[in-house]
């Protein structure tokens, strides 16, 4: 091919042009001082009539060449070699970028793993929840799952769905070889693997022949548990297992991964899922239209959509409601989409990091341009020297473009090392509530983002700096000195640069301050109980423990032998630890008030120490004793809330309330006590109308266990583990841990969104404070001439200290009022996310205020001190 | 740059007038910008610089072909020959002009219209 021919010889060509010039232009001399010109003149004449040599020279070359690639990599040398003479602006340059490359590659990945990664089901966006809510009772859609009978009327009818099936989370005792494990499991109909759209890695899933009664004694566990439990034995299907004390036969291993549900994805989950049986309902279970046993998930038939399903699932559901007696009516049906729920909590707040980041990168972005600027006005005469050689202007541009986009790309470069390190360092912070935030990585998207960004900033940042340092006329430029010409638009450019920055730092501040004040509220609020020196532990007792009796038994033998250990001094059991994400809502009948059906009492049943055990002040009566047992009236407490709402003028001790189920020969509940209100669900939600119930009157087979002792669960453990063993070697304690980590881990989320905005703003703070100081820095030296003929006019130092403190503060001044006023009109975006602190709250607006006013004028001083220290001597020698 | 430029000329119009020259006899670069400059009776303004990029781009479509050699006042240089491609060309690009020139003499000839 000729032009492979053409590439080698193009530096022969080359040279060959210059030879062949050089000999015109002799040739050319020669003839006129032949004609009897001077020589001297002989050779001005000959340039003048053969024009520009560089350009024709040039012009010559690039008819050979790919002329924008070779541009682009001789602007690259020439770019690397200029950045390499300034190692101070380029590593600033780099580092800065680099800062606001990573941060926001870091939050993008976040994002990524979170919300965009697809989840590891088959066509995840076919799944959807089916919840049935009901007007009449005011409860989050979440709560109400169809009723069973409901259910399986909607999986019959519809034809919506591919597949439909319930799953009930549920804790078993796994126990095997002497010993018995807590795992977390689920219950579940025949078709929910088919809805899953996971196969097995091994054996075969449960499928709609196992949920039928006789055949349900097998188990699909998880690859995690067939690695840790079983050794990854390859002959592991059609082992027996014991799950509460009953033999399982292992039918299949589900892949790595697979841990459907998770604790985050419905309430009152086991953080994984390790193993899965079949839900065999009897028949008269199936029937029943008043009890709602598992969560409903659907796969969408393909091409039908969620819309659809909706209309069709509402209108089956309009009929069937029918079937129910007329007073219990009123459930419908709302299909939600999976991936929705799944992301739906944190989306606000990773949406919300990436807005703050991508403030961060635009901080970076105009401090680089700021820099960039400076250097450009440097630079001035050089680009009238390249014009007046002839250089385009588009071609200078086109340079000066390249040289930003290489100090990008070393940002970017560092930037993905920077998120490399976040990346890690966040998932040390992750608080465990937030889906799929573990499998954070940086993979090709992120990568992708991380170029784009890395692209985006340097055009951005470059094309100001570009355009304005090219404007220039090359005539003006080489007559002047260069450094005095520049005054004018681009300064005032830069200041305003340095303006918005500061207003864009001021915002990240409020927003960060808003959320540490939120924060320290949920952190300080009166939770009822007391978090420190708590051990607690979860225990669900198996089908061998049906009878109340041996409830009671096993619990009133279990907390005696606890409550005995060393440095314990209470226990006591409960049936849902406050804060544990288990929740028992009940309606009650207050004694001398109607019933109301909107009403709901969180009710407990606790053994006496309890309350001693977990902190719980009692205020009024007394608590429950051993005494309160099958065989005595039956007696309550309730909190200060029950009492304010219901009885605030009267004493509350000796008054009644019974349960809503048996209304026509009620069972009333004697309030001999009064307790403080706990905060039972989360520390944000205000405490609820809340009743206790004795333990021993009103046995469950789950229960937690809470110790009052200073010493810690590790140290504990194992005593505990050899109690329970000791009264029955098939149960197993699970999640041996205190009230403090239960608190820790439900402000976890709400610290890492605090902490990392915190981050953000103070790396954003830093940024800002470098650009305004290298605005005035770079401003003193410009102005190193003025500063010395104002001196020798008899100005004072404190005056040069004034004049350069006062643009500073004039820039930093204009930049705070105008980040509390579009922080002012933001606000309302962050008010769902804060906690008792209003997002216009006067003292964090004032604070911040302050603290950059401090900072600020700090960062004006060190220029202002050399401002005053210019010898005017020296100052006007300067150029 | 071209843009820059004043040029008193029609795009092509310098590379005609090379190959044309060319056809003639081979020359070198400064004999071929006096050739024209002598023939068109100075009446265009060339710079004798353009000459050069012009030649790069008929060297480069292989219009003409370039060899060095010795001139007849005992220079090195290289002599630019015309191609049988470049025959072609130019007459293809002399009929073009001719047709041009036909036209634009019609429409600026006095007389009735």
């Amino acid at each position: 091919m000729s032009w492979i021919k053409q590439l080698f010889a193009r530096r022969r060509l080359y040279s060959g042009l210059s030879e062949e010039i050089r000999e015109h232009l002799e040739e050319k001399v020669e003839e006129l001082v032949a004609g009897g010109m001077p020589r001297k003149e002989a050779m001005h004449a000959a340039r003048r009539e053969f024009g520009n040599v560089t350009l024709v020279e040039e012009d010559g070359r690039e008819v050979w060449r790919w002329p924008s690639i070779e541009e682009f990599f001789i602007d690259i040398s020439f770019g690397l070699r200029l950045l390499r003479k300034n190692p101070s602006f380029t590593s600033v340059a780099i580092l800065t970028l680099a800062l606001g490359i990573g941060a926001s590659t870091s939050v993008f990945s976040l994002i990524n793993a979170v919300l965009i990664r697809s989840l590891p089901y088959r066509e995840p966006e076919r799944l959807v929840y089916l919840w049935s809510p009901n007007p009449r009772f005011q409860l989050p859609i979440e709560y109400l799952t169809p009723m069973n009978a409901d259910f399986f009327d909607l999986q019959k009818q519809n034809h919506s769905f591919a597949g439909l099936a319930l799953f009930g989370p549920a804790r078993f005792n796994l126990s095997s070889e002497g010993r018995a494990d807590a795992l977390g499991g689920a219950r579940v109909t025949g078709d929910f693997f088919k809805t899953m759209g996971i196969a097995p890695e091994l054996g075969r899933p449960l499928d709609a022949g196992d949920d039928q009664q006789g055949q349900e004694q097998v188990a699909v566990i998880s690859h995690r548990l067939w690695q840790t439990q079983f050794a990854a034995e390859p002959d592991i299907l059609g082992k027996t297992v014991f799950l509460d004390a009953r033999p399982y036969r292992i039918i299949g291993v589900m892949p790595a991964g697979f841990a459907f549900p998770h604790s985050t994805d419905v309430m009152d989950a086991a953080k994984v899922t390790d193993i899965w049986i079949p839900w065999a309902m009897t028949p008269e279970q199936k029937a029943n239209r008043d009890d709602s046993a598992g969560n409903a998930i659907g796969r969408l038939r393909q091409g039908v959509s969620h819309k659809q399903a909706q209309a069709e699932m509402s209108a089956l559901m309009a009929k069937i409601d029918l079937s129910r007696p007329v007073k219990d009516r009123g459930f419908g049906a709302r299909v939600m989409p999976f991936a929705a729920s799944v992301t739906g909590g944190p989306r606000r707040a990773l949406l919300l990091l990436m807005g703050a980041v991508s403030l961060l990168l635009l901080i970076a972005c105009t401090n680089v341009t700021s820099l960039a600027m400076a250097r450009a006005t440097g630079r001035i005469r050089e680009m009238g020297v390249r014009a007046a050689l002839g250089a385009r202007r588009s071609r200078l541009i086109r340079q000066l473009l390249t040289e930003s986009l290489f100090l990008a790309g070393g940002g970017g470069a560092l930037g993905c090392c920077l998120a490399f390190i976040c990346i890690r360092l966040l998932l040390r912070l992750d608080p465990g509530n937030i889906p799929r935030l573990d499998e954070t990585s940086l993979d090709s998207r992120v990568l992708f983002f991380a170029l784009g960004v890395s692209v985006l900033t340097g055009l951005l940042f470059g094309l100001f700096p570009a355009l304005s340092a090219s404007r220039h006329d090359p005539s003006e430029v080489l007559n002047h000195s260069g450094s005095r010409i520049v005054k004018g638009t681009q300064s005032r450019f830069r200041q305003g640069l340095i303006v918005a920055q500061v207003a864009l730092t001021v915002v990240l501040l409020l927003g960060s301050g808003l959320l540490i004040r939120s924060l320290m509220r949920v952190q300080s609020v009166d939770k009822g109980f007391e978090p420190h020196s708590t051990v607690t532990m979860n225990l669900s007792l198996d089908a061998r423990y049906t009878q109340p009796e041996r409830q009671t038994a096993f619990y009133r033998d279990l907390i005696e032998r606890l409550g005995t250990l060393p440095g314990v001094q209470a226990a006591g059991a409960v049936t849902n630890l406050p804060l544990g994400h288990g929740e028992t809502l009940s309606w009650l009948t207050v004694e001398g008030y109607p019933f109301d059906e909107k009403i709901f009492f969180q009710t407990r049943s606790v053994t006496p120490r309890y309350f001693a055990a977990m902190g719980i002040p009692l205020l009024e009566g007394r608590c429950f004793t051993d005494d309160d047992a099958n065989d005595r009236p039956f007696v309550a407490i309730v909190n200060r809330s029950f009492v304010k709402k219901y009885f605030p003028a009267q004493s509350v001790l000796g008054k009644r309330f019974h349960f809503i189920d048996d209304n026509s020969k009620p069972t009333w509940w004697t309030i001999v006590g009064v307790v403080a209100d706990i905060r039972h669900a989360s520390l944000e939600e205000k405490p609820q109308l809340q009743a206790y119930i004795p333990f021993w009157q009103s046995s469950a087979a789950a229960a937690s266990v809470v110790l009052r002792t200073s010493a810690s669960p590790d140290v504990l453990a194992a005593a505990i583990r050899g109690e329970v063993k000791t009264i029955d070697p098939a149960v197993a304690a699970a999640e041996i841990r205190t009230m403090d980590q239960l608190v820790s881990e439900t402000t976890a989320q709400r610290r890492f969104l605090t902490l990392l905005l915190s981050v953000f703003s103070g790396a954003a703070l830093v940024l800002s404070l470098v650009g305004l100081y290298a605005l005035l820095a770079y401003s003193v030296r410009q102005r190193t001439a003025e500063l010395g003929i104002r001196m020798t006019l008899g100005a004072q130092k404190r005056d040069v200290m004034r004049l350069v403190v006062g643009e500073g503060g004039c820039l930093a001044f204009t930049g705070i009022a105008l980040g509390l006023v579009s922080a002012w009109m933001l606000a309302r975006l962050l008010s769902n996310l804060l906690f008792e602190v209003k997002p216009t709250d006067p003292v964090i607006f004032a604070s911040v205020a302050l603290v950059f006013c401090v900072v600020a004028l700090a960062a004006c001083y060190v220029p202002a001190r050399r401002a005053m220290h210019v010898d005017p001597m020296v100052a006007l020698r300067y150029e | 740059m071209k843009a820059r430029e004043q040029r008193d000329l029609f795009p092509g119009a310098l590379e005609m007038m090379i190959l044309r020259t060319l056809k003639r006899q081979p020359l070198h670069g400064y004999a071929l910008a006096q050739h024209i400059k002598r023939t068109s009776n100075d009446l265009l303004q060339i710079e004798e610089g353009s000459l050069y990029p012009a030649l790069q781009r008929l060297l480069k479509e292989e219009l003409v072909k370039a060899e060095w050699g010795i001139s007849s006042t005992n220079r090195r240089v290289r002599i630019y020959k015309l191609t049988a491609k470049g025959a072609k060309h130019l007459e293809h690009e002399v009929s073009r002009f001719e047709k041009m020139l036909e036209g634009i003499t019609r429409v600026l000839a006095p007389g009735e219209s």
